[in-house]
């Protein structure tokens, strides 16, 4: 039993949803979920733009990025049920001006990991792909003081009228026809009753609102697993420690997500000026720890990026201050082959390459609109020997590259690969559960290599100055560039637009 | 009326409105009242099977005329009433803010007023806090308090023409308890999500119960001048109930959202309905029985006292504990052992619709659909009983006095 209001006035709601929300996510404060990979013959970019709410509807675009397709379909699925219990896929519609562009709208219903599955057909044949995303409630929204006030005086209203129509029965509806009968004071105590039954009744009501609004932050509101982090000095190492503080029920079973439990991030703040990426092993059930790298003393905010056996992803958070080092002869032993950091300074925004050890250069290369919030993007990189020719890229981590991106103040953090920000041990999930449906079920994801350069799909959420780091390895060696970004503020007239 | 308070004195001249024939806005705002449960059925049935829905579904369009046609049907006799109507028409209407109607047409009208408050304020919580895939909310209720005032409001119309009409027309009579029986189902429609069959040995079921069917049953019984009221207010809400959930399996539909738990292949009928035409013949009994009582006789210069206890708030008051206790005792017997009934495999089938309720995102098993629930969580103990009947009391006292009052409307 729901009654919609004007389509106008849903589109004014979302936008103030979008404006003044703050969102916390598996990425944070980086809702959308970009992923690049084959569908079948058909190279495509989805991205799922989720509700602040669930139930709520999510956004699809799906981008045919070579060839054309003749149907574009795109299926929510929930983990436990797999495709067996979704519905017949929907249509997406071809987006008008855009070439190759398809969009629709999906209701998330329940909580937990989802993922999208989105099918391709056209004259190369069909294909299927598969998007995994985390369905959570990540926003409460405050009711606009305008819209308020127009719901109050409409309530007064009522509230006066109704009282008035108690006084009318009272004063005459047992009047004959044609009777004149003094009956005001009898009419007036009932409209006083009248007053103090419908006050109680609005009490009532309020507080009913209340307690839906109480249980809504705090069971149905998104929070990430809790964590607490600490540094101890241990035969001349710096041993990080991470802790699930959650009961067991609150940690679920981790998976690894391209070979690791657990891919943790450390920025110094305020700077930006030191960074690390590692990968903690698992000590306990709910205990992981890595050696530190030789960071500078300070404050860090860690983030920590794990999947979930059901597919779901987090990326849990806390604050934790490296000490000052104690004199040790011998270098920092990493626990972890594939660990990395840098602590230098950072570049100015207007820097678009940095020198690397051994004498190469990372270069940004500019993409082909400016930066705008919420809207896709290709964040372009490039590794050049001495001699200005393209560097070999081995493999890091199963891919090409990684890049980490964090707002300055620190509400924005994305962990971002070539194929997007999507866990790839999720979607690994999600296929082989599908695979129990559709046996011969192959997804690909990523798309092969763009030459020499390492492209990053992207969204900025909103307008600010972030830092990016972009790691690679070359010549046995993980090295780590760090650059800029700034994303103006006139990209809120793109958000109005697209929506 | 208070005589004590009341200067009454006729219009001379002034023709009182006797109604002769039924006039037609009857029938229309008839239609529109049946047309509020039947949608809202519908509309639940629709989020139970398809799951996704728009604006235009036909379940909404259904309601919303439900709220529209007897909205613009007594805007329209307001309308006349006060420009054009006859001096007979103005004798037979109440003054609201200095215009003139009939007292229902302006509780009908604040009820179309207040399902319209509703719609927004549900968009913004389906923004705020997510599509709400239940039906007690805030702006559920107060879509439902609009709905309650429309039917309310066409119920005082007609309890005014029956009480204008000759003693042997029966049409309106008729037509009082209809409305009656169509109020009866918007409240049962209200408490479903604690009435399945499976809820019904959990004290959350008897505790809701006791208030509203016994205030309906027994203000129908009071106010009406048919013989059997309360078995007919309670006959038209099974009826009606029953009607939607015989027809609506009928139609093909399969579930639209995802995750599919219960993968329902035509659209989900209501639960059968309660059996209230038991404790209703219990009430008609109780209250032709009363109505043979000797009437009291209080002579002026009895002690206040005595005054007191003959009067008929009092009798009325102990009226209300016996109707109370009555109705939650036979309603009781009724629902504890017919449930049993239902809940087993025995009532599955498209009669009793036994199980047949459950939405395509109900997750569960077959021993789950054959077994009581919420029994620890709201477990029926004494206490609770006694709770409900004095519920039921209360309950039965305001409906009398309700029904007292509807008895004496005149415009």
């Amino acid at each position: 039993m729901d009654v919609e209001g004007p389509a106008l006035m849903r589109r004014l709601l979302l936008l103030l949803v979008l404006l003044f929300a703050g969102r916390v996510h598996a990425h944070i404060g980086s809702p959308n979920v970009i992923y690049e990979g084959l569908a079948g013959p058909y190279p495509v970019r989805v991205i799922v733009r989720p509700p602040g709410v669930v139930p709520g509807l999510a956004e699809i675009s799906v981008r045919i990025l070579q060839g054309s397709a003749d149907r574009v379909t795109v299926l929510p699925v929930r983990y436990d049920t797999g495709s067996k219990g979704s519905p017949a896929p929907d249509v997406a519609r071809p987006v008008k001006g855009e070439a190759n562009l398809y969009s629709a709208e999906l209701w998330l219903m329940t909580s937990g990991a989802h993922s999208i599955f989105v099918n391709v057909e056209g004259v190369a044949g069909k294909g299927t792909t598969i998007v995994p995303i985390n369905s959570v409630a990540t926003t409460r929204l405050e009711m606009p003081k305008w819209y308020g006030a127009v719901l109050l005086a409409f309530g007064i209203f009522l509230a006066v009228s109704l009282v008035t129509i108690v006084g009318s029965a009272v004063r005459e509806s047992m009047l004959q026809p044609g009777e004149v009968a003094s009956r005001r004071r009898p009419a007036l105590i009932s409209m006083g009753c009248a007053v103090v039954v419908l006050s109680l009744l609005l009490l009532g009501g309020r507080k009913w609102w209340n307690s839906v609004d109480s249980d809504y932050r705090n069971n149905r509101l998104y929070k990430p697993e809790q964590v607490g982090a600490s540094i101890r000095q241990e035969g001349g190492q710096q041993i990080l420690r991470v802790e699930r503080l959650d009961g067991p029920r609150g940690r679920p079973r981790l998976i690894p997500d391209h070979g690791k439990l657990m891919h943790l991030f450390l920025v110094r703040t305020p700077g930006q000026d030191a960074f690390a990426h590692l990968h903690p092993e698992r000590k306990e059930a709910h205990i992981y720890e890595s050696v530190l790298p030789e960071l500078p003393e300070g404050e860090y905010r860690l983030y920590a990026d794990v999947t979930h056996e059901s597919g779901f992803t987090q990326t849990l958070t806390a604050k934790v201050t490296v000490p000052k080092r104690e004199a040790v002869s011998a270098r920092a032993q990493l626990s972890d082959a594939d660990d990395a950091w840098l602590a230098r300074d950072g570049q100015g925004s207007s820097a678009k390459s940095m020198d690397l050890s051994g004498g190469l250069k990372a270069e940004w290369l500019s993409a082909a609109a400016p930066l705008s919030a919420n809207r896709e993007t290709s964040l372009t990189f490039r590794i050049v020997d001495t001699n200005g020719m393209p560097a070999v890229l081995e493999s890091y981590l199963g891919m090409q590259g990684h890049a980490v991106i964090e707002a300055r103040d620190g509400t924005v953090f994305t962990h971002l690969h070539p194929f997007g920000n999507i866990s790839m041990a999720s979607q690994q999930r999600f296929v082989e559960r599908e695979r129990k449906n559709r046996q011969n079920l192959e997804v690909v994801c990523g798309l092969p290599n763009k030459g020499d350069s390492i492209v990053f799909p992207y969204e900025f959420p909103r307008p600010g100055d972030y830092r990016i780091w972009v790691q690679v390895k070359v010549a046995g060696e993980i090295r780590t560039a760090v650059f800029d970004a700034s994303v103006p503020e006139k990209s809120t007239g793109a958000l109005a637009a697209r929506l | 009326m208070n005589a004590s308070s009341a200067i009454a004195t006729a219009v001379p001249g002034t023709r009182v409105e006797r109604a002769g024939t039924l006039p037609a806005y009857c029938y229309i705002l008839l239609f529109g009242a049946v047309c509020i449960p039947m949608g809202v059925l519908w509309d639940v049935s629709w989020h139970s099977t398809i799951g996704r829905d728009t604006f235009w579904t036909p379940a909404h369009m259904l309601t919303y005329l439900g709220g529209l046609i007897p909205g613009l049907t007594c805007g329209w006799m307001a309308l006349k009433t006060h420009f054009f109507g006859s001096p007979e028409q103005r004798a037979a209407s109440v003054s609201f803010w200095g215009f003139r109607a009939p007292l229902g047409a302006w509780v009908v009208i604040w009820g179309t007023f207040t399902m319209l408050l509703s719609a927004p304020f549900d968009d913004w919580w389906h923004n705020a806090y997510g599509l709400d895939v239940k039906i007690l909310s805030p702006p559920h209720t107060v879509l439902a308090v609009g709905m309650l005032g429309v039917a309310l409001g066409i119920l005082f119309l007609m309890v005014s023409w029956q009480n204008r009409s000759a003693e042997e027309n029966p049409v309106a009579a008729l037509l009082f308890v209809f409305v009656a029986g169509v109020l009866l189902l918007m409240a049962s429609i209200f408490l479903t999500e604690a009435s399945l069959p499976n809820s019904q040995h959990a004290s959350r079921f008897y505790l809701m119960s006791s208030r509203p069917y016994p205030l309906y049953l027994i203000a129908a019984a009071r106010a009406s001048r048919l013989r059997w009221p309360a078995t007919i207010t309670a006959g038209v809400y099974m009826t009606l109930l029953l009607f939607m959930v015989w027809v609506l399996p009928l139609f093909e539909g399969h579930p639209r959202l995802a995750p599919v738990y219960n993968p329902v292949d035509h659209m989900v009928p209501p639960a059968f309905p309660l059996l209230l035409i038991v404790p209703a013949i219990a009430i008609d009994l109780l209250m032709r029985f009363y109505k043979r009582l000797p009437a009291p006789v209080i002579t002026p210069d009895a002690p206040r006292w005595k005054r007191i206890i003959k009067s008929g708030f009092l009798r009325d008051s102990l009226l209300a504990v016996v109707l109370g206790a009555v109705f939650m005792g036979v309603f009781m017997a009724t629902q504890w052992n017919f449930s049993k009934f239902l809940i087993s495999p025995a009532a599955d089938n498209w009669f009793f619709a036994g199980g047949h309720f459950l939405p395509y995102y109900s997750r569960g098993s077959e021993t789950w659909r054959h077994r009581f629930w919420d029994m620890e969580e709201y477990p029926m103990t004494m206490r609770v009983y006694l709770l409900a009947t004095i519920g039921a009391i209360i309950a039965a006292r305001i409906g009398l006095g309700l029904g007292k009052w509807m008895s004496r409307v005149q415009r």
